[in-house]
């Protein structure tokens, strides 16, 4: 597939690179894993193939071999010979058709997903890229004006077109279980934190989630010792700012953890965009797996 | 190591994904003993369940792999915790790291300098002189927490980050130093640059700094620095 036009952040993603935090290298994968797996399932491809990763606005895009896509995630304009392509169902593509992707009409993300994925260097078992280390991926970056990405040859299947998959998308409210250091902030700040609505900054990326909020006071000035970060902490910097640890998250960190959004709505935080508003809500951390579990039924 | 005095760990839920193992919260090398004896062994029998681990100076987090259920593994852990184990920790790999502390290499030395009172010298003898222990990697790849340093070098971080820190910088941020294994934004004083190539991606589960080694630095010039990069790559 040679791209002709640049997207945004178009990135090669599959489910990241597990394995490996004990050395310090960050799992990473796609930001919104269950709409890559719904792109990937409406294909019958592997959970795992490697799908493109387009953020707020996609490129144009010419395939170089007839094959199957599915575009899942957020709704982006989308067009192949000037009909629109839709969402959440195998498109069949001709050799030289050219796709051409817009800006997106919801969320920051969408997914391209094609017949038996697409293919790069593996690095580490996984085919995702990790922008702040510059690897894995197509060339440890975003996909630029004439590179070429292969894709695996397809063959002729069944696809499943009347799958439904009921998840919740409202991004508006973030579930999360309490925070590591919840203790550390006293009841009147834990419950600021939880009323209050919060907007996404500008300054995001997919190591973290910048927050513009209350801020958030700690009881005591001193920090944490640097402890590993699970993907999803809410940690509150020493100007009372939070972040959202998210997908490229680096492995350990010192600032405390107020919550941790619930691996059910990590999705939600995948499609974030700056300017968002959103609330968290508390729950505890088994009807967080409950959710979890359901979701992952969902996703089978 | 004294059995009597190991007092199993605090275990529980850090989100609904992961569970944080606390030892004793303090930076301590009897504490770090337990911590990588027990972040080799957690890998070696749970693998099935375990997705990733990120020991660290006084805890381990564990992240769960798909379908496995936090509470069943908590328990489990618990029960783990219990057997007794003997805490052996097998002979240190000593690592003696070249660095060149001059010009280019070394653009916050003046700021160390004016921040600590001791001359450029003095803080060169100060680095060099001091056994470190790596109590695990973080941060990014292959990236070492280093304890050991004298505190008289102590130098808070940069005000703002720098985006992109070549690699081989060694640096002092706040009470620690640290090595730079690859380039990537950093916030910490650089004080030289080691032309020792630190980390490969070939070789991610072996790294060249391991959790445990023991380091230590001595000076090179700048001509060394270049005529050994060669042959030390």
């Amino acid at each position: 597939m040679t791209v002709i036009k640049q997207g945004f952040q178009d990135l090669v993603q599959d489910l990241g690179r597990n394995g490996y935090t004990h050395v310090g290298i960050s799992p990473t994968g796609a930001a919104d894993k269950v709409s890559m797996r719904i792109a990937n399932l409406f294909l019958g491809n592997q959970v795992n193939d490697a799908v493109l990763e387009i953020t707020l606005f996609g490129g144009t895009y010419l395939f170089d071999m007839s094959t199957t896509i599915c575009l899942s995630g957020s709704h982006f304009t989308a067009t192949i010979r000037g009909d629109d392509v839709p969402f959440n169902k195998p498109v069949t593509i001709q050799k030289r058709d050219i796709l051409s992707i817009g800006g997106s009409t919801s969320g920051a993300r969408c997914y391209l997903a094609i017949q038996n994925g697409f293919s790069v260097t593996d690095l580490l078992g996984s085919s995702s890229t990790h922008l702040m280390s510059k690897t894995g991926g197509f060339r440890g970056r975003n996909l630029q004006k004439e590179d070429q990405l292969a894709y695996n040859e397809p063959e002729k299947r069944y696809f499943p077109i009347d799958r439904k998959f009921p998840i919740d998308h409202n991004r508006s409210i973030i579930r999360a279980t309490p925070g590591l250091q919840h203790s550390l902030f006293d009841k009147p700040t834990q419950e600021l934190f939880f009323s209050k609505e919060y907007t996404v900054s500008h300054q995001s990326n997919r190591m973290g989630i910048r927050i513009h909020g209350p801020k958030i006071q700690k009881r005591t000035p001193e920090d944490i010792i640097t402890e590993g970060l699970p993907l999803g902490a809410v940690q509150v910097t020493g100007n009372g700012d939070s972040i959202i640890t998210f997908v490229d998250h680096q492995t350990t960190g010192g600032y405390p953890k107020i919550a941790n959004v619930i691996a059910a709505d990590m999705h939600k935080v995948g499609q974030l965009r700056p300017g968002d508003v959103f609330t968290f809500e508390l729950i505890t951390m088994d009807k967080a797996e409950t959710y979890y579990l359901a979701q992952e039924q969902i996703l089978k | 190591m004294d059995q009597e005095t190991f007092r199993p760990p605090t275990i529980l839920p850090a989100s609904d994904r992961s569970i944080m193992i606390q030892f004793n919260q303090e930076i301590s090398e009897y504490i770090h003993q337990q911590v990588h004896f027990y972040s080799t062994l957690l890998l070696e029998t749970h693998e099935d369940k375990i997705s990733n681990l990120s020991p660290a100076y006084s805890s381990i987090l564990i992240r769960l792999k798909e379908g496995i259920s936090i509470w069943r593994t908590i328990a489990k852990l618990k029960q783990f915790f219990n057997e007794n184990h003997e805490i052996k920790v097998t002979d240190r790999t000593r690592i003696k790291i070249p660095v060149c502390y001059e010009g280019g290499f070394a653009p916050d030395l003046a700021r160390v300098s004016a921040h600590t009172g001791l001359s450029i010298k003095q803080i060169i003898h100060k680095h060099t002189t001091g056994k470190y222990l790596i109590y695990f990697l973080g941060f990014s790849p292959g990236f070492p927490y280093v304890g050991g340093m004298d505190p008289n070098l102590e130098t808070p971080r940069l005000e703002s980050p720098r985006t992109s820190v070549p690699a081989g910088s060694v640096a002092i941020g706040g009470k620690q130093t640290g090595i730079y294994p690859i380039q990537s934004p950093g916030g910490w004083n650089i004080i030289g640059r080691t032309p020792l190539n630190l980390f490969s991606w070939n070789q991610a589960k072996t790294p060249a700094l391991p959790m445990g080694a023991s380091i230590e630095f001595y000076s090179i010039t700048d001509q060394e620095f270049h005529d050994n990069q060669e042959s030390l790559f």
